[in-house]
Parts: C-alpha cells; structure tokens; sequence
C-alpha cells in the first residue's frame, strides 16, 4: 500500500502513524469492522456482527473459554460441577455488580438463561447453541444455579460461555437495543450507521483492562479499514484481505473457519460413493494453497479445528490422484451410474475473498477428471434456502463450497445438524451415524472424545462430503497497540485482551 | 390553479405510494419463507415454527399484507426485527445523511457543470472543448467504487490531506462527495454542453445576434435559459439516482445513510426496514418530481401544469 | 455596372445604402468545399425594394448572413468581396462593431418566425431587449417603446399580450413581432428572408402590405428574400435573380419580367404560362437539378439544364453584363437573341403584376 522509496509521503504516512500513537496513549482504541452490529442484545451475541462488540466487552457469561488454548474458565460461575447426569451446579463469582449498579445474583442468571431460551424471541444464542432440549433452571440460593436437562447434556458449561447475563430489569418478552452487562465495558453511545462507543466501568469484576474507551465503526472494505490502520485512523482491523496485508501492519491467523465441498448425495451421480471418492482424490490442494488459497491455509480432514475435543488423526487425508478418481469414474460408469449427467456447482456471490477463483479452480479440477460440473453463482440467501430442508424437488445434483466456524471446541454445534438425519441441512440419513452422534452428545470426557472419533469414522465411509481447507484470516493492527488475533476474534474482539505501547 | 395541480399531484403521489408498498410487500415476501432467511442455518424446525408464529408469517399474505397496511396508515410501519427499534426511526435517523450528501453533490455538480458545459459549447472542437468533452465523458464513465478506492488511496494513504473515510467535520465530506460528484457533473456537463451547442445553433440564437445581442448577452441569457431545463432534468434523474441511495459511496465511506441502510436490511431479510425505507425514498422521490415539474413550468413557459 | 448605379428608381435617393461587390462564402466541411456564394453584387438605395429571387438552396440566405455576420463559422467563411453600408466596409469593422451595426441600423426578419423567437422569454422582454440594448433605455421606457412598436405593426391589445410568450401567437402574429422587433430602432435597412413562406396566403398578402407601408412610411432599404415570384412582382422596385450563389439577372421588376434575357429567369417565368401565372404563386421547377455548390460545372453554371446551352456555355463562364435597352444586366453568352426572341411574354407579366 505504501510506496517504498516515496519519502516525503513515507514522512507524512509516519506522522500520521503517531498521530495514531498518540491517540493510543490517549488509552482510546479505534477498531475497525467489516460490518455495524446489528443488536447489542445479550442474546443476540452469537451473531459475529454483535459478538465482536459485545461479548466479554459488554457481556459476560458463566464460563469463557481462552482466547489461547480453547479450554473452560471460570466467568461469572467461580466453579461448576455436574451433579449427576441431569444437573449441573454453578457457582456464583462474588462481588460482580451490573452496569447499573444492581448486583450479580442467581434471580438475574435464571432471569437471563430463560430470557435467551424464549421462544417468543429470536434468540441467536438459542438457534444456534440450543436447538432442541429442554432446560430447567433454579436459583439453589442467591449463588448458586442449577440446570437440569431432559438429556444429559455433557458439555452444558460450554454452551453457558454464550449466554450473556444481564439483570431482570431487561423486558422478558422483547429484543433489546442492549442491556447492561457485568463486562469491564458499557455502552456509552451508539450512533446508527457510525460508530458504537465502549467505555471502562469502573465496577468491573476482573483486572481492570488498559484502554479506557473503546471507539467500533465498520467499512465494508478491506483495503480501506487497512488503509486506515495504517493512517492511524483506527488500530485495529481484525479481518481484511490478503492483498490489503502489509509487512508492517499485517498479521496472519486462524480465523476458525473451515471449508469443504458439500456434495448433494442424494441425487445422482453423486449418491454413488465411487463419484464422491473421485471428487475428493480430484481436488489438488496442495495447488490450491498460495495460488487461489491463503498459503497459511491448512488442508482439513473434519469441519472443525484440531484444537476442539473428538478431533480424529485418523481421517484420511486424501491426497491428489486424478488417475484413480478417472479409473473410479469408468468403474461407475460401467455399473452403470450417469456420469456425464449435469451437476450444479453452485457458488455464493462475494462469499469469501477470493472465493471467484478458488470456485474457478475447483471446477476445473473437477471437469479434468471427467464430471459434467457448470459453475452457478448465487446471491447468499438462494444459497442457504438450497442449502435447507426441504430440498428442492427434482433438482439437478449440487455441490456447494460451505464455510463453517466452530469455536465451541466441540463438535456438537457441527456434526448432528450437518450429517444426523434430522439435521436441519443435512442430506445424510443413517441410523448407525445417527446412534453415534447420538452416544457422542451425551457422553463426558474421555467417551465423549472417543465418540466423536467414531462418528468422524463414520462419515468418512459415508463420505457426504469432501474436506478442503482450514482458513486464515488477516488483521491489521497499527503501532500504538499489542493485540494477538485468535481463532475467537471473529466473534469477539475483546477490548481487554488489546495492551498499549 | 398552481394549488389544485398541487392537490391533484400530490393525492395520485400517494395512491402510488400505496401500490408500491403492497407490491414491495408482496416481493418481500416472494422472496421466500422469512423464518428460513432470517434464522441461522443452524435452527431447527420447530424453531422455524415458532418464529413464523411469533411474527404472523403463517398468516395469509392477504392478512398479512392487510395489517400492515392498516398499521402503516396509523403510522406504524412496524418494528426492525434485527435491530429491536422501529423501522421508521432508523429510516428517519439515515435519511437526512443521504439527502445531505444528495443535495451538496448535486448542487455542486450543476455549478460546476454549469460552467464548463457553455463554455465548451461556445466554440465546439476547441482544445477547451476538446479536453472538457474527454474529461466529462471519463467521468461519466468512471466507476464509483474504483474511484472511491482510488480516491482513500490518493488523498488520505498517500497525500495524507484527508481522512480515509466516516463523518465528522467539513474534511469527511470531500472524499464522498468529490467520488459521487465525477459521475454526476460528468454526465451533467455532457448535457449541458450538447444541448448548449443546439441552443447556440439555434435559429432564435442567431436572431438574437442578428438583433444585435452582445455575445454574452446571447450565451447567458438567450441559451443557457434554453440548457438549464435540460440541466434541470439531467440533475433531477441524478437526484433521485442518489436519494435511492449511492449505495456504493455510502459503504465504502461508512456514510450512515439510508443506501447502506437499505442494502444492509436486505442482506439481513429485515423487512420492515427496507418496506420504510422504500415508502421514505419513494415519497421523497414523488415530492422531488413535483418540485421539479414546478422548476420545468417556471423555466418553460410552454409547460402547462394540466 | 456604372449603368445600373444610374438607373432611375421611383422612390430611391442617391447613393447605395448598402454595396455589395464580389461576395464569395465557402463552406468547409470534412475536405468537402462547398461554394454557396461565388461573386455576387447587390446594392439597395434608401426607400428602394429590392427582391432577391432564386430557388431553394440557391444562396439568398447565406448571402445575407455573411453581410449581417450571422454566418456560422465554421464551417462558413466569407474568401472574398466586400459589403459596404454607409460607406463602411463591413468585413473590414471588429465583431464587436458589426454586431453593434445589426439590429440597430440593419433590422433582419426571418422565415421561420417560431423559431426565430426564443420561447422562453415574453415577446415583451424580447421587444423591449432591443430599446434596452441599442438605445440604452431604462425598463420602464424601453416597455413603452415596445408597446407602441407592438401596435404599429397591428397586435390587438397590446397591454396583455405583450407579456405573453411566442407559443401563444399565431403564426402571423408572430411575424409581426419579428417585424416589429426588427423595425424597432429605425434601421435604415431591413432584410427580410422569405417572410411569408410560413404563412398562408390570406396572411401572407398582410404582411406584405404591412411590410410595403413600413417602407413607405419610414423610407428605409427593403430587401425581399424570396422564392416566389408573385411575391417579387408584388413589392420589388428591382429585381436580382440567383442562381448557383451567383446573380444571372437583374434589373427593373417590369423589364426584367417582361422580357427576360437569361435563360433561367425565362425557365422561371415559362413554368408559368399566361394567365395561370397569377394564380401559380410558386414557382414550378425547371426539369433538372441545380448544381452540386461542391462541384459547380466549368463554364455557366446553369449549362446542364439550359435549351440553348452550346459549346462556349461549356467552356467559358458568361460575364454578369447590360443588355438590351441597357435598363438590365445578364450572365449569358446569348442574351441579345432571347430577348430578340420573346416579344409576348412582356405582356403576359404586365397583366400578373
Ligand atoms: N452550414 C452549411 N454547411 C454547408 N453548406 C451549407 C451550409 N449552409 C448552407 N449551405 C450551402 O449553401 C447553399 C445556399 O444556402 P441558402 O443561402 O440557405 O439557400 P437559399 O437560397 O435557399 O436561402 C445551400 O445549398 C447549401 O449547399
Ligand atoms: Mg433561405
């Protein structure tokens, strides 16, 4: 972006980069987001454009995860033990007061976890972390709660990470713009349209965190929030193209979203495993990466990370062979399976970046070893009504690019909706797979690891679909700062974890 | 006469209004099941279920569509189902931003347009001429999203003299602005300059100057009165082109105006939004046409208002 | 050309108002040459009409035009001759002089009078813009001033419509604001460019009368642009017949009509036998085209549809010269034998005019 060799302009770009240090010290952080958030509701922080700002800024709740190992702490539950299958206790951290002043108490949890499971609201937290279950919550004293489940619900404090507690002053029944929270910051302004402004509360439970204010505004694109990094108009950009990255200001990091072909196996050819096999030993990953593909990409075998429980080592990597997948194709055809029968490969408009061409490259591949693949592009919500039970009747068979983030560290938010029969978006309808996914949900601990693994065993004989990457993000982070992006700072981008030089 | 023309406008304005409401409604709804597009793929069906109870989708769209009529007529044009305040409000709250920059940029765009459009015209094919025509027909062709890129680049990353981006004082203006003001004063100055050489060539320009007119007197009183309807015209489609929101301007720019708004509410499946935002700009819209059928009857006295 | 300055005019004074000698305008469009005036020589005396005939296309406008300084340039161009009014050359005066000339000395009335009208303003403002800038008058006076100008020329109540605009005219009622504004500062000269061929006939004799009375009334040049010999004969002291931007006949409107000593005025008045020539307004066409003005053919221009073209009309371009009685002038090799020729076409035109 800037011109080596311009040294007058080098000049200008400098002052400007201290003005930017300068507000830094001035402890004001200015961060720089694709898009505004559409509710600082608390139950509406599973949304990324809200969690950015609001989780663990505004919001906390019982358990967190670390930004740097994935594993449970401690929120505003000091402590939780399961009570039996059924029941789970939380403890209550003492002296946490809300933003208006009311204190932290086990009314205000309860308040709080059947506010986010109303069915009268369209709680993000509860369709994408709650479906299905019933909950029974109670205030066992001022600190103490108990959640009792119809099922055993294994990972529960893992789910409780993402409901946000607020006071019960919050309407019950009606989505709020916010509520007050228990984070170390509140909502001090939000123009529409311009800026939402977090300052420091002074009341906060933990360590009081080194940025006073907190200044979110958002630019659809990427080259020109790095363009303001590097101005010191803002100071940090947590996502932006590859091409907007410089030396100076760009940092690389798993963004915690994966990729793969979803292959629409029930609708021929591609309900012959043979063809589904052909396709994944079609695909040169290896080629992909540094050329259509971020080169910090790494090839995947599951839709979700290494890092969450039940990952398996086991899942075949399946390595580029198009001879093979030629031979596999000529095999079907002989059994007689319609090879040259059309197939629509239907890619999302500005889906990711780059995703033109990473689509492009694919087809290709895929046309190389002999399938009949016609490149479709669709704006995002034809995609996901495809993508949806029911399914279009008499469709032609359909290969879509999905892109998913877990960063639940559990792989319940994505196997059973994806692969179980009654998942949501799932062309996959096998009893065996169903009782795994089934056994892993409820399982604890080491059984629950080995389950998932058996489930991950499972769907690669199955075969529905074909792994492709995990991705990488980019974030831009001016001088005045120290931030270290996560997996998590997609969703949350947490004023806490921001230092100052 | 001038009242009952207003009457007669203004009473079909809102019968248009009306239709366009019910068939934005209608197209709203065409577009597919809102519990599909609004919840996350990750919901299930009773969720789905619920939320279409919860929010009348399951009602017949004539029911559907009849309510929210009437409640529009009791100025109740129903609730942002994403951001929790009515949609009026967060029409109301960008509007003005649009409007702003719409009006500024316009303005500024006919004055500049004004100018150089008759002086390229007064001598056709002069290296003036020349240089306007190739410099207008550029920038009438330029497009906004490239030249907004190129102007952050320019300005704020390598001359440093303006902020990249967002509001704020009289600096955050230049950039979107100057972007939205290529096209239009471009285009304008095309016009003017092309209507302004037939004006020139006029049988009643060269009677003027066989009446003896000073050349001055010819070109700013006789002609350019001429080229100012078409001027008139020229910015009015632009207007409107701006108040429907310069879409792109606004997002690149982080500009709160109702383009973004609008884009965004579409992206979101937020309903109510994009149904007020449309009856906003669209009445607005009506409201601009009726001012300009008023400037067109002062400018040209063979416009009758009937 | 000493012969025709001593002709004895009716209501003429002495010297030409206006002089024209050698005019040549040139068109230049895309390496295409087009010769629209080659060498014409006009002149009109105070109180004296002078009919300009020739068909379409033949260059009476333009001719005009390039005299007024209206000429669009380009493509026009003025390569030759000169215009002298009162005893300047006009060619010779700075732009801002010439226009200074127009419209104050020069009145110029239009064919089309719609359009010659800008439609955006009042006739009013129109009107009065000429008193405003000629003769420097303050609002209030130089309105007065149009009004009385405005009925002059017979518009019926004058104190509402004169802040109507043009549209709201008839056609003939337009030709009288032209008029009007044309007469307006008292110039010495009016050119009027086909001022009734808009018209209808009823209007048409209207004007011409209101045009004659103007003229009599105010002793200024009158030249009539026009196509119609009719209207020639009706008005004309003198006559001037174009052909091809060149002048191939001219003199006395009764000589000339009655015994014309070029082939082409004998085209134009043969085209209309006998009687029937009072009735046939217009002229009716001789066969053949006129000349492409980009490629003017050697020798007389009018050769290719001339009964009596011969070898020399082909190779030598015929001299605009007296002939006759010495009372005209004609660009023709043989114009002694047609005038020998025809002795009863004079009394033909006696009884049309
Ligand atoms: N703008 C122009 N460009 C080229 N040629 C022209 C132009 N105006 C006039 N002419 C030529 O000049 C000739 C004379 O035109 P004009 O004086 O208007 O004829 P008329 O005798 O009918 O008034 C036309 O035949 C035409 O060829
Ligand atoms: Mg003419």
């Amino acid at each position: 972006m800037r011109q080596p060799g311009t040294k007058v302009l080098a000049g200008v770009a400098v002052t400007l980069a201290l003005a930017g240090t300068v507000n830094a010290q001035e402890t004001d952080v200015t961060i720089v987001l694709a898009s505004e958030p559409v509710s600082l509701d608390p139950c509406m922080t599973a949304a990324n454009d809200n969690g950015r700002v609001a989780l663990g800024n505004i919001f906390n709740g019982l358990t967190a995860r670390n930004p740097e190992t994935g594993a449970l702490e401690p929120a505003l539950a000091s402590s939780w033990t399961q009570l039996d299958g059924n029941k789970w206790e939380f403890d209550l951290r003492d002296g946490v007061t809300f933003h208006d002043g009311s204190p932290l108490d086990a009314e205000a949890v309860k308040y709080s976890i059947e506010r986010t499971l109303n069915e009268n609201l369209t709680c993000e937290t509860r369709t994408k972390f709650f479906a299905g279950g019933e909950y029974a919550v109670e205030a066992a004293d001022a600190d103490t709660i108990v959640i009792t489940t119809d099922a055993t619900d294994p990972i529960l404090p893992l789910k409780m990470a993402n409901v946000m507690i607020h006071p019960t002053s919050v309407p019950f029944d009606e989505l709020q713009r916010t509520a007050p929270g228990t984070g170390p910051y509140v909502l001090d302004d939000w123009a529409a349209g311009q800026r939402v402004l977090l300052t420091r509360y002074d009341g906060y439970w933990g360590e009081t965190p080194e940025v006073a204010t907190g200044k979110f505004i958002w630019r659809s694109e990427s080259s020109v929030r790095a363009a303001m990094v590097t101005q010191g108009e803002a100071d940090l950009a947590p996502s932006i193209a590859v091409q907007d990255v410089t030396e100076e200001y760009g940092v690389a990091y798993p963004n915690a979203e994966s990729t793969r072909l979803n292959l629409d196996m029930l609708t021929p050819p591609l309900d012959d495993r043979r063809i589904r096999e052909a396709i994944a030993l079609a695909i040169d990953r290896d080629a992909m990466l540094g050329t259509v593909m971020s080169s910090g990409a790494e090839k995947a075998t599951q839709l979700y990370h290494p890092t969450t429980i039940g990952w398996s080592d086991e899942v075949t990597m399946w390595e580029y062979d198009p001879e093979r997948a030629r031979a596999l194709l000529d095999e079907a055809k002989a059994d007689g399976v319609p090879i040259d029968a059309p197939i629509q490969f239907i890619g999302r408009i500005g889906h990711f970046p780059g995703a033109k061409d990473f689509h492009e490259v694919i087809a290709i591949m895929l046309s190389d070893v002999g399938l009949n693949v016609e490149l479709e592009w669709v704006e995002a919500a034809v995609k996901n009504r495809l993508q949806v039970k029911p399914f279009e009747e008499g469709r032609r068979a359909q290969i879509f690019v999905d892109q998913h983030d877990n960063t639940s560290g559990d792989p319940v938010f994505t196997l059973p909706s994806r692969y179980g029969s009654e998942g949501a978006q799932s062309k996959v309808a096998d009893p065996e797979l169903d009782q795994l996914l089934k056994e892993a949900a409820g399982a604890t601990g080491e059984a629950r690891v080995d389950a998932w693994k058996a489930a991950a065993a499972k769907i690669e004989e199955i075969l529905p679909d074909t792994m492709l990457f995990h991705m990488v993000g980019y974030a831009a982070i001016g001088d005045g700062i120290e931030y270290t992006p996560t997996m998590f700072t997609n969703s949350s981008v947490q004023l806490a974890d921001i230092s100052l030089k | 006469m001038l009242a009952e023309f207003l009457f007669r406008r203004v009473f079909y304005s809102c019968i248009a209004l009306l239709g366009l409401v019910v068939a934005v409604f209608l197209l709203a709804r065409l577009t597919g099941d809102p519990s599909v597009l609004y919840l996350p793929d990750t919901a299930t069906a009773v969720m789905r279920e619920q939320f279409r109870e919860a929010h009348g989708y399951n009602d017949p769209i004539v029911v559907q569509l009849g309510r929210y009529v009437w409640n529009a007529l009791h100025l109740d044009f129903g609730m942002s189902l994403r951001q929790n305040v009515p949609a009026m409000d967060a029409v109301l709250q960008a509007f003005p931003w649009t409007l702003r920059l719409a009006g500024v940029t316009v303005l500024l765009a006919m004055i500049v347009a004004m100018t150089i459009g008759p002086l390229a015209a007064y001598r056709p094919g002069s290296i003036f001429d020349r240089i306007a025509s190739v410099l207008s027909l550029a920038a009438a062709s330029t497009p906004d999203f490239w030249l907004a890129i190129l102007g952050i680049l320019v300005f704020a990353v390598h001359l440093g003299v303006l902020p990249t981006s967002g509001t704020g004082g009289f600096a955050y203006w230049i950039l979107p602005i100057g972007v939205l003001m290529f096209k239009i004063t471009g285009t304008t100055t095309q016009v003017v300059r092309g209507s302004m050489i037939s004006s020139l060539a006029s049988p009643y320009v060269k009677a003027a100057r066989a009446k003896g007119m000073p050349e001055n007197r010819i070109i700013f009183l006789h002609a350019l009165r001429n080229s100012v309807i078409s001027a008139v015209t020229v910015a009015g489609d632009q207007t409107r082109g701006l108040i429907n929101g310069a879409v792109i301007v606004e997002s690149v720019f982080g500009w709160p105006g109702v383009g973004k708004l609008m884009i965004d509410a579409i992206t979101q499946r937020d309903f109510a939004v994009v149904q007020a935002a449309v009856l906003v700009t669209a009445a607005c819209i009506f409201l601009l046409n009726i001012i300009l059928d008023l400037i067109y009857a002062a400018l040209d006295p063979r416009i009758d208002l009937h | 050309m000493t012969r025709w300055k001593e002709f004895d005019v009716k209501r003429g004074s002495s010297g030409p108002l206006l002089q024209v000698q050698g005019l040549e305008v040139e068109f230049r469009t895309g390496g295409r040459v087009v010769h629209a005036v080659n060498g014409i020589d006009i002149d009109v005396r105070r109180g004296e009409t002078v009919a300009v005939l020739g068909e379409s296309g033949s260059g009476k406008s333009i001719t005009f035009e390039a005299i007024l300084g209206t000429l669009d340039s380009p493509p026009g161009h003025v390569t030759g001759g000169r215009a002298e009014f009162e005893g300047q050359n006009l060619f010779d005066l700075s732009p801002r002089r010439r226009r200074a000339i127009c419209g104050d000395r020069i009145g110029m009335i239009f064919q089309d009078p719609l359009s010659a009208l800008n439609p955006v303003y009042t006739v009013g403002w129109q009107m009065a813009e000429m008193y405003r800038v000629h003769r420097h008058l303050g609002r209030a006076e130089a309105r007065r001033q149009s009004m009385d100008m405005l009925a002059r020329v017979g518009i019926p109540d004058v104190q509402r419509r004169i802040d109507n605009y043009p549209h709201e005219f008839s056609g003939g009622m337009r030709q009288r604001l032209v008029i009007a504004m044309a007469l307006a500062v008292d110039p010495a000269l009016v050119i009027a460019d086909e001022p009734t061929t808009a018209l209808d006939v009823t209007v048409e004799a209207q004007i011409l009368a209101l045009l004659r009375d103007l003229q009599r009334e105010r002793g200024m040049g009158l030249i009539l642009i026009t196509h119609s010999m009719a209207v020639a004969a009706e008005i004309a002291d003198r006559i001037c017949v174009m052909y091809a931007g060149q002048v191939v006949e001219r003199g006395d409107v009764r000589t000339l009509f009655g015994s014309p000593a070029h082939p082409y005025t004998a085209g134009l008045l043969h085209s209309l036998p006998g009687v029937a020539a009072a009735r046939h307004r217009r002229l009716t066409p001789i066969p053949g085209q006129p000349p492409d003005l980009a490629h003017i053919p050697p020798g007389c221009p009018f050769h290719p549809r001339c009964p009596r073209a011969e070898a020399r009309c082909r190779a030598e371009p015929p001299a605009l010269r007296p002939v006759g009685d010495g009372q005209r002038e004609a660009a023709c090799h043989f114009a002694e034998e047609l005038l020998a020729a025809a002795p009863t076409a004079q009394q033909d035109e006696g009884h049309a005019r």
